[in-house]
């Protein structure tokens, strides 16, 4: 199905990444998030001591 | 049983002829009743009904809704419809979940919806299929399913849901509702689980473009923490629900109406536009050209961006998570593979083909270009015309099962719908009559922030018609 | 066979922003683990990235320094791959359009000669956050707090051409990040982390060999090593008629060698595509002018300034001018007494220095402000005090809160400038020394600055010098003439 595509003639189109003509808003360089670290790791049973744990990567 | 709209839920508050805890509890026990057979939600709200007094002039205030799973409500089981997030307990509220609780309008539970919003019948969710009310063994559409049965089966007055390649209107029209796509970037997508980011919007399903109306003015907006979020001021769009429509003029694009349409359907569609003709509407033939590579490019563009929007889904800060798998790559492999559905994994393994090197260009990259052909088809389209009218779907309610096996027959359910997310613009589907006692349904698409345009026509249609005051045989006997 | 080393240089450097490149919470370093990760920087579901200002105008300083083209359009990418420092599952970077295109910077070899060498590309993107490896038995910890830090990072033309370029060129991107204050450049705190690419050709040949990335560079010396390590390792192979292999190798400074690291990334295919979450990034001229003009003085400008109009030694302007910090405290000083810059050069680069060193602090914790410096140093060419009066009284200073003046008025320090106290103590001199007064009468010059030393240990150091030599040649003279 995807193979259809390579009929259209697209040229010298821009593709479109984004619906909108809009370009990225900036924001201010402040701490505006807190530590919430307890709240968060309920969502798992794997931390330890604060830490996410994974099994052990060599590298 | 009475659908109350959210409209007649307004007055009975005002009037002080109900209270928001008696209408809460209304809709509590309708769920509880009719959720076995319909499995609408995945969750049902336990929390004690709280209801500040500092929201007392909204005009949503005490109005309850369903919620599709897909938004993160904070405290809430907030699963996506997959077992991958099936013990996720969300900490943040969505912003448009923000906006409603701020406004005083409560969660009744989360509906159920396709794994991920990947899937167009609600037979991909971890949590079983959703039934649609006017047939229990037919599928609702997807993926918002759980929230279309909800709302057409009298369980919930309003529903939110996302609408990405047609999981809105889709599901709205195989359930005889309404439901608004809006214009991408008019609702934030902060706190609202991503499937294709530039595709993706949270919309509406309701009874009537009135209540969609008044809820969109709540959830709209801007917000500071999405990015691709529209600066666009909110109109009060109620204040255009009554406008003459004489003058509007209507495309019906060729591709739409090219005698693949099941003649019963057809005339349904004649009909409504007779009843168009008579509000003063006009009706002009246009051409969308490009509009059938549509599926291939949403088929390239939606995998590729959702097989990386998956991939935090590793089971290591919250999830779930295989036990077995000894290092980790095998602890990837195991979670991944146990928490997602098929229909999941196929699309991501898709789209990282479609981005991998040496095929971007002559798949993604070629998508995006086919995209901006199928934008400038509109915009071009719209130098004629207010607004295109079509059929939402090729066919009523299909059966349970009668496609799983078949995805990319599934995948042709959506022509009509996804040209709209490719391009990003506005679009409506409402219910125009039965075929079979199944619900059928028409969409309108709009220009780039004219929903007013689309929720205009839809009400004045629905004042003089009563398509969508149709309740299900099922909703008998429940009060 | 004759070989010519090919190395180009890829620094990443952590941007000094208070907040994260995309979400609000702290970039502080050494907090507890996990305390400075926000929704956006676990990458939960649903979150979505905002731009950080500071980030993106510390990325066009660093450009517009190094005469690069700012891209007024730039995009942002995402680098698909696992691994469990990297919360998405992806990196948020930049890549077919990164905000600061070509540019160069030019270095100084140590025989004097100085080459250009280029800039490729700088471009923003996120930092991933910490395993650690030694915590836990079976498991490796992940720390997160790291994650969302904002990066710089800068790749070098492959013009480098042997360890000591590599080396000045990485100290000069240190220098200037520094300079501009986008930076704090703390290789032991992971602010500043160096990947050199090494290849090796054929002298004469035009393609470039198969190159080795080298990884874990973090000091200059360091940047040496690795690199002549490597090469030699290189050679040898090709030599041996064996091909050099593709590979990410880690430089391991215990043992001096580079080793190749079990890839965290298998497949090389990062898929990258321009991230939906995020739009373009558009800057304009007028942005771009602004930060041009608030660009502070470089060091080969401030070099020169001070050469041509200070008027002060090359060496010691680049003595000076080599620490931002140090060259700022030396402008203040500069504005309490601008009479006499070498001077104040001098106490800045020998007295001042010799605290920093001892007491092994930076000159932002230096306990005598420039100010103060300043009038000291002015007392001194007013000649109210001595120099080894001065001397005394800086040390002083150090712990001694009190204005110069106050000090000088409480211990009597000022110089005796009157000829007829110094002309006492010359008298007793020259009767104890006969001896040297003889030696000097000989003609052994040398002697009367042992005799200026004596007189200036009965006055206590509070002579003044210059006239102490004239009056004992005075008085010799004088004596002599009887």
């Amino acid at each position: 199905m995807i193979e259809e595509l390579q009929e259209v003639d697209t040229g010298d189109i821009e593709p479109m990444a984004h619906p909108l003509k809009m370009t990225q808003r900036l924001r201010a360089d402040e701490v505006t998030e807190f530590n919430d670290r307890d709240k968060y790791q309920k969502n798992t049973d794997f931390a330890e001591e604060g830490f996410y744990k994974v099994p052990k990567v060599i590298d | 049983m009475k659908r109350h709209t959210v409209k007649e839920i307004q007055s009975m508050i005002k009037s002080k002829s109900a209270s928001a805890e008696e209408i809460y509890e209304l809709y509590n026990k309708r769920i509880r009743q009719m959720n076995d057979s319909i499995n609408a939600f995945i969750s049902i709200e336990g929390d004690e009904f709280d209801l500040d007094t500092k929201q007392a002039d909204s005009e949503v205030r005490g109005v309850p809704y369903a919620l599709k799973d897909i938004f993160c409500s904070e405290g809430d089981q907030t699963t996506c419809g997959s077992k991958m997030l099936s013990s996720f307990i969300s900490p943040y509220d969505a912003t448009v979940v923000k906006n409603l609780r701020e406004k005083g309008s409560i969660i009744l539970g989360k509906t159920n919806m396709d794994e991920f919003a990947m899937g167009s019948s609600n037979e991909t969710s971890f949590y079983g299929d959703v039934s649609n009310p006017w047939d229990l063994e037919r599928t609702p559409g997807g993926s918002s399913g759980g929230s279309a049965a909800a709302v057409a089966a009298g369980m919930a007055p309003i529903a939110l849901g996302t609408d990405t390649g047609g999981s809105i209107r889709q599901p709205a029209a195989l359930t005889g509702i309404t439901g608004l796509k809006p214009t991408y970037g008019r609702c934030s997508r902060f706190g609202m689980i991503a499937f294709a980011s530039s595709l993706d919007q949270a919309g509406i399903l309701s009874i009537s473009a009135e209540d969609a109306a008044i809820f969109l003015e709540h959830m709209a907006g801007f917000d500071q923490k999405d990015s691709t979020s529209s600066m666009e001021t909110v109109p009060k769009y109620t204040d255009f629900l009554s406008n003459d429509l004489s003058g509007k003029v209507v495309g019906l694009p060729k591709e739409f109406f090219d005698g693949s349409l099941d003649t019963r359907f057809q005339e349904l569609v004649t009909d409504s536009i007779h009843e168009y003709e008579k509000l003063g509407l006009k009706f002009k033939d246009i051409s969308l050209p490009n509009i059938k590579y549509s599926v291939p490019t949403y088929y390239v563009v939606a995998p590729a961006e959702c097989s990386s929007n998956l991939a935090r889904y590793d089971g290591v800060r919250f999830g779930h998570r295989s036990t077995e798998g000894n290092d980790l790559d095998a602890f990837y492999k195991q979670t991944r593979k146990e928490g997602f559905g098929q229909e999941v994994k196929r699309r991501i393994i898709t789209g990282t083909y479609v981005l991998s090197a040496g095929y971007y260009d002559a798949y993604y990259l070629k998508a995006q270009k086919v995209r901006q052909l199928i934008n400038q088809d509109f915009l071009n389209a719209f130098e004629e015309v207010d607004v295109i009218m079509g059929p939402t779907t090729q066919q009523s309610a299909f059966k349970l099962g009668e496609k799983v096996d078949d995805p990319v027959s599934m995948y042709m359910n959506d022509i009509y719908t996804i040209s709209s997310n490719l391009s990003g613009v506005p679009a409506i589907s409402h219910p125009i009559g039965f075929v079979d006692e199944l619900p059928f349904g028409l969409q309108i698409i709009a220009p780039h922030f004219k929903e007013h345009d689309l929720l205009n026509i839809t009400h004045r249609y629905q004042m003089a018609t009563d398509w969508h005051l149709r309740t299900p045989e099922i909703c008998r006997g429940i009060d | 066979m004759s070989w010519e080393t090919v190395i180009g240089l890829e620094i990443h450097v952590q941007l000094d922003t208070n907040s994260k490149i995309f979400s609000g919470a702290s970039t502080a370093y050494g907090s507890d683990q996990n305390t400075n990760t926000s929704l956006i920087d676990l990458g939960y579901p649903g979150v979505l990235p905002v731009l950080n200002k500071e980030a993106v105008m510390m990325a066009i300083k660093f450009g517009l320094a190094v005469d690069a083209k700012i891209s007024q359009r730039s995009i942002f990418a995402r680098k698909n791959y696992f691994y469990p420092d990297l919360p998405k599952g992806y990196q948020i970077s930049q890549y077919e359009l990164p905000i600061v295109e070509s540019g160069s910077l030019e270095i100084e070899l140590s025989d004097g000669k100085r080459k250009d060498i280029g800039i490729t590309r700088a471009h923003l993107e996120e930092d991933a956050g910490k395993s650690i490896h030694d915590k836990f038995i079976d498991q490796t910890a992940i720390d997160l707090n790291r994650a969302g830090t904002p990066l710089l990072e800068i790749v070098s033309e492959p013009d480098i051409r042997s360890a000591e370029e590599a080396s000045s060129y990485m100290q000069k991107i240190h220098q200037l990040v520094r300079y501009l204050k986008i930076s704090d450049g703390n290789m032991q705190e992971g602010s500043f982390r160096c990947d050199a690419n090494v290849s090796v050709r054929p002298v004469g040949q035009i393609e470039f060999g198969t190159r080795a990335e080298v990884k874990n560079i973090n000091s200059f010396r360091f940047v040496e090593n690795a690199i002549n390590y490597e090469v030699e390792r290189q050679i040898d192979r090709l030599e041996n008629g064996d091909e050099i292999i593709q590979e990410t190798r880690l430089y391991d400074p215990d043992r001096d060698e580079t080793r190749p690291m079990r890839s965290k990334e298998e497949a090389n295919d990062y898929r990258y595509f321009p991230d939906p979450d995020l739009l373009p990034l558009e800057i304009d001229q007028e942005t771009i002018d602004k930060i041009r003009e608030s660009l502070p003085e470089l060091f080969d400008a401030k070099v020169t300034r001070y050469v041509e109009d200070l008027k002060i030694k090359q060496s010691d302007a680049e003595e000076l001018s080599r620490n931002m910090q140090i060259a700022e405290y030396f402008e203040e000083t500069l504005e309490g007494f601008g009479k006499d810059a070498q001077l104040v050069s001098n106490w800045i680069l020998s007295e001042v220095m010799a605290v920093l060193n001892r007491e092994n602090i930076e000159i932002s914790a230096f306990q005598i402000e420039p100010m103060r410096l300043a009038s000291l140093i002015s007392r001194i060419e007013d000649n109210t005090i001595s120099s080894k009066i001065a001397k005394d009284l800086f040390n002083q200073m150090l712990t001694n809160d009190e204005t110069v003046d106050e000090i000088i008025k409480k211990q009597g320090l000022e110089q005796i400038t009157d000829e007829d106290s110094i002309n006492q103590y010359v008298t007793d001199v020259l009767i104890e020394f006969s001896e040297q007064k003889d030696q000097y009468l000989a003609g052994k010059e040398q002697v009367l600055g042992f005799l200026v030393g004596q007189v200036m240990k009965r006055s206590k150091g509070k002579a003044n010098p210059k006239l102490v030599n004239e009056l004992i040649v005075r008085k010799i003279n004088a004596d002599t003439e009887r």
